[in-house]
Order: structure tokens, then sequence, then C-alpha cells
């Protein structure tokens, strides 16, 4: 059983892996100027040299703009205020772990947050506003469409 | 699948069966009446499970239509939202029934939580307290399961323990459980939707935690006052 679980784990990881990275609103309406919206990102898998957890953008206030079926946002642009943000974590080796983590905070306007977790624990690291600082950690694919 | 909920669920209500049930007597009912001091004492709870079908053969891919295998740990919910830890919520809820419905003077809560692991002998308090009686409240598992037919629809299941303790003897004068399982009579009303634990600020999921806490001390202060829930 557990070999076919962590075969599925691993599927699924790689079914993650292998999408296309996206950009991905929460609100509805026309898309909005980056200083209306916080970002919220994944960094890219080659971002860190270390091997550290993968946390993906799962839901905002128990609503699902992430799941195993429709792949997870590499960005996600939510409306500022206090949230409520839960997160898919898993352990960057492949196929070892993987749990969803709830984490509150306050998303502030303009502001970049990148996502990070281990086994128990989630966090949105405030980055601040200069786009500048944190291309580097983003997916090439999504670099220009995040620029706007 | 089903087989492993049935287990799960069966092992739920076999958890009642686990303690040795010390009924009130008139020995135990006039030592909580008339020691000098019942000193209320728990242990902290474990973390809350909640059972996801991630785990079970192919399910993960199916089973995530229906956001159960994508469910958020039971300790990030509490968390989340703040929730106290069960045992303390409980305590606290039969303390104030004991002193309103007993017109119990002598309860005097303890403020901490003692740590784990448990320790069955009651004899142990003699070389913390010198007279009186414990009042000894525990949390053994709290968690959330889906039902065997559907993924979607949870019970949230509490199992707690409590025992009377004469400090200078250690002898155990009662003990009995609440225990809140899957096929209990008020199961429906810890019954959520998966989503439900997150939608609206989580006030489902709030409500059923709170109600179980509610419920739990009432059953035992029902027994401890020798009174029909």
């Amino acid at each position: 059983m557990r070999r076919t679980s962590l075969a599925c784990l691993a599927l699924s990881g790689a079914l993650t892996a292998c999408s296309a990275p996206e950009v991905r609103n929460t609100y509805e309406g026309p898309d909005r100027s980056r200083a209306e919206v916080a970002v919220l990102f994944t960094p890219r898998p080659d971002a860190y040299p270390d091997k550290r957890s993968r946390a993906h953008f799962s839901a905002v206030d128990g609503k699902h703009y992430g799941t195993y079926m429709a792949g997870y946002p590499a960005a996600t642009k939510v409306v500022p205020g206090e949230v409520m943000i839960k997160v898919n974590c898993f352990d960057a080796q492949p196929a070892k772990w993987e749990t969803f983590l709830l984490l509150r905070t306050r998303l502030e306007a303009g502001h970049y947050y990148e996502l990070a977790c281990d086994h128990f624990t989630a966090s949105a690291i405030d980055r601040g506003t200069n786009y500048e600082s944190i291309r580097h950690l983003l997916p090439a694919a999504i670099q220009d469409q995040l620029a706007r | 699948m089903k087989k492993r909920a049935v287990m799960l669920s069966a092992a739920a209500v076999l958890q009642g069966c686990a303690s040795q049930i010390v009924p009130m007597n008139p020995e135990s009912s006039a030592a909580l009446k008339q020691a000098s001091v019942v000193r209320v004492v728990r242990y902290q709870s474990g973390g809350m499970n909640i059972m996801t079908p991630k785990e079970v053969a192919g399910a993960g891919l199916l089973a995530s239509a229906t956001g159960s295998s994508e469910m958020a740990t039971g300790e990030s919910l509490k968390r989340a939202y703040g929730l106290p830890d069960p045992v303390d919520d409980m305590s606290r809820r039969l303390l104030e029934k004991l002193k309103a419905e007993g017109q119990l003077a002598n309860l005097r809560a303890e403020p901490k939580a003692l740590s784990r692991p448990f320790v069955e002998d009651g004899s142990h308090y003699r070389g913390k307290y010198q007279d009186g009686v414990v009042l000894e409240l525990s949390v053994e598992g709290h968690g959330a399961g889906y039902g065997a037919m559907s993924w979607k629809t949870y019970t949230y299941t509490v199992y707690g323990r409590a025992r009377l303790i004469r400090v200078s003897d250690g002898k155990v004068l009662w003990l009995d459980t609440c225990n809140l399982h899957a096929f209990a009579d008020d199961a429906d009303k810890r019954k959520l939707d998966v989503s439900e634990f997150e939608a609206n600020k989580g006030a489902r999921f709030k409500e059923v935690y709170s109600y179980s806490n509610e419920r739990c001390s009432r059953i035992l202060a029902d027994k401890l006052l020798a009174k029909a829930s």
C-alpha cells in the first residue's frame, strides 16, 4: 500500500512539476494592477541550492485555486487584507512526504510574498514591493507576465 | 478503503472499553463534596488527527475531486483559528458546571496543564499535594474522519477521560469517559462537509469543536453529579 501511495504522490508531484507555471487571480473581473494586489509565489525549483520543502498556493479563505487535478499556480494574485491561506507543502526529495497547512496573515497591496513551509508550519515571507528583487526567484515562464 | 474506515470507526468505539470504569459511589461522592480541596488537573492533549484518503492505494488523485485528500492538518487548523487545547476548554466548562450545579466550593483549577506521558498510577500526586482529591481530565484522542460511503462528510470525534483520585493513598475513587464517536447519538451534530473546515472562516468547524467540548464536559459533569445526560 505504502509503495502504491508513494507512487501516486510521485506521480502527482511529477504532474505538478510538468505543468506549465501559471499565474492565477483569486478575484472576479478584469486583471488588476500590481499596486492593487498582493502576489504570492512559489520560488522556482532551482532558486536555492538546498533541497528545501516547496509550498504551493492551494486556497484563500476556503476557496480553492490550486488542486491536484487543476495543478497549483506558480504565482497567485490576492486581494490585500487579512486572509487565511492554505498551502500544499511537500518535501523536495521526491515522494517523501506531503501535507496541507493553513496560515493566517495580513497581505499588503503591491507586496510580493514568497511561500515557504516545513512539515508543520507554513509562512508567506514579505519580499517587499520591488519586483526586480524577486524576479530571479520566479519561473522564467511567468516573469514577463508578472512584470506587467 | 471502506475496510479502513470501518476499522477506524471500530477503534473509536472500542476506545470506550479501554478504561476500566469506576462508577460514582457513596465513598467517591462524599470525597468530592467533603474534601478540603479538589484540585482540577489536566493533561495536554495530543495532536488533532484529520483523516485523508491520500494514503489509501490509488485513491489520492480520485479523492482530490472531493477535496478530502487536500485537507489541512488538524494542528494547522487549530493554529489558524486560535482554538484552545480541547482539554483546556473542556476543563473550564466542567468546572463551571460542577460549581453551578453541584454547589462545590472546594474546586481549584491548576493553572498549567501537565505534559505527557500520562501517568496511570494515581499515587504520583502524593509527591505534589498534601491532601484532598484530584479531579484529573485528559483527552486521549480528537480528530475527524470521513464516512465509509462518503469522502466528503466528516465526523469530529473526541474521547475524554476523567478520574477522581484521593491524594493520601492514590486510590482511584471514580473513573469515567466521554466518548463522542462516529456512531454516538449526537453524531449528526458533529458532522460537517469537507469544505466547512475552511469555509466562512471555519465557522461550522469551530461550532462543532466547541459543541464537542461542551458535550464532553456535560457528560462528565452529569456522571460526577450522578445525573442523567
